[in-house]
C-alpha cells in the first residue's frame, strides 16, 4: 500500500485547491441545508481523485472505479433520504472491503 | 400556435456541464439587458451586477463556491446594494430584498436559454471570500451567481426529483378543501 504513495503526492496548487474547498465550504454549510454536507464531502473526495487519476497506481485506481458509479449514483438521489443513504451505505462497504483486501485482512462472512 | 415564451420557460434546465467554448460579449451584454427588465419591488433598483469573464478569476471563485458544479465561461454575479435598498425604507424583514434577486435570476436564466446558452443559478459559495475577489465595497453583498456557457455535448446527470411534480400538483384552486 505505501509503495506507491510518492506517485500520488499533491502539487501546491492541488493541494491550495482541496484545502480552500474544505475552509470555504465549512462557512457555507451553515447556511446550507443539513443533508448538503454529506454531498460535500462526496464532492471533496471526487476532486481528489480527479487530482490525482492520472497518477495513481492500479490498486487505486480500481478503488476509483470501484466507487465512482456509487457516487454518481449518490448525487442523483440525494433528495431521497433513503436511497441516498443506501448509496453511501454501498460506499462504505466498498471501501471497508477494499481495506480488507489491499491489507490482506481476510475477510469472513458470518453467512 | 406554439407559445414560444411557453416553450422556452418549460424547455429551460439547469445545465450542469459545460464545454470550453467562450461567451461572446454581446451574449452577455444581451443577458445584463435582460435583468434591467426583471420586476423589481417599488420599481426601486438595488441590485447591482459584477460579470467575471476571465479564466483565473472564475477558477478561483469556483474554489470557494461549493454549489458551483459547472465550470463556466463567465459568471454574472447579482449583489445587492444595501445602502440604495434601506433608501427604499421597506418596513420589517427585508426578505422583498431576496424576491428582486430571483426575479433578476430568472430573467437571466430564460434570457440565457433563448440565445441558445446554458446557464445555472448557485447560491452556495463563500460570501466573503466571493466579494473580496469582485472587490464588492463593504455594503455591496454578493447574493447568487449565474454561470453561462455553453453546454456540453453528452449526458448529463439529472438531480432526481422527490416525486412526480406536475403543475396540478402544486395548485388549491379557491379555498383549499
Amino acid at each position: 500500500m505505501t509503495e506507491n504513495l510518492t506517485n500520488t503526492l499533491l502539487r501546491e496548487n492541488e493541494v491550495v485547491e482541496l484545502f480552500v474547498y474544505f475552509l470555504a465550504t465549512a462557512r457555507v454549510q451553515i447556511d446550507d441545508p443539513d443533508y448538503y454536507g454529506p454531498m460535500r464531502l462526496l464532492t471533496a473526495a471526487e476532486k481528489l481523485r480527479d487530482l490525482v487519476s492520472d497518477r495513481a497506481p492500479p490498486s487505486l485506481t480500481r478503488l476509483f472505479e470501484l466507487t465512482e458509479p456509487i457516487i454518481n449514483e449518490a448525487h442523483v438521489v440525494i433528495n431521497d433520504v433513503e436511497k441516498f443513504s443506501n448509496e453511501l451505505d454501498k460506499l462504505s462497504s466498498v471501501v471497508a472491503n477494499y481495506l480488507l483486501e489491499i491489507n490482506q485482512i481476510e475477510n469472513t462472512p458470518h453467512d | 400556435m406554439t407559445n414560444e415564451t411557453l416553450e422556452l420557460i418549460k424547455s429551460r434546465r439547469v445545465v450542469r456541464i459545460m464545454n470550453e467554448e467562450r461567451v461572446s460579449r454581446e451574449n452577455i451584454e444581451q443577458i445584463l439587458e435582460a435583468a434591467r427588465w426583471a420586476p423589481v419591488g417599488g420599481n426601486q433598483r438595488f441590485l447591482r451586477f459584477s460579470v467575471s469573464e476571465d479564466p483565473t478569476l472564475i477558477k478561483v471563485i469556483r474554489m470557494v463556491s461549493p454549489g458551483m458544479i459547472q465550470r463556466p465561461q463567465a459568471i454574472i454575479t447579482i449583489c445587492a446594494d444595501w445602502n440604495k435598498f434601506r433608501k427604499r425604507k421597506v418596513k420589517g424583514h427585508d426578505r422583498s430584498a431576496y424576491i428582486d434577486v430571483g426575479t433578476a435570476m430568472q430573467t437571466m436564466l430564460l434570457a440565457t436559454h433563448s440565445l441558445g446558452l446554458g446557464s445555472g443559478p448557485v447560491t452556495s459559495f463563500n460570501k466573503v471570500a466571493v466579494g473580496l475577489m469582485l472587490n464588492l465595497q463593504s455594503h455591496v453583498t454578493p447574493e447568487l451567481m449565474v454561470c453561462v456557457g455553453h453546454q456540453a455535448a453528452g449526458y448529463q446527470m439529472p438531480m432526481a426529483p422527490k416525486q412526480t411534480i406536475t403543475w396540478e400538483s402544486l395548485v388549491d384552486w379557491g379555498r383549499r378543501p
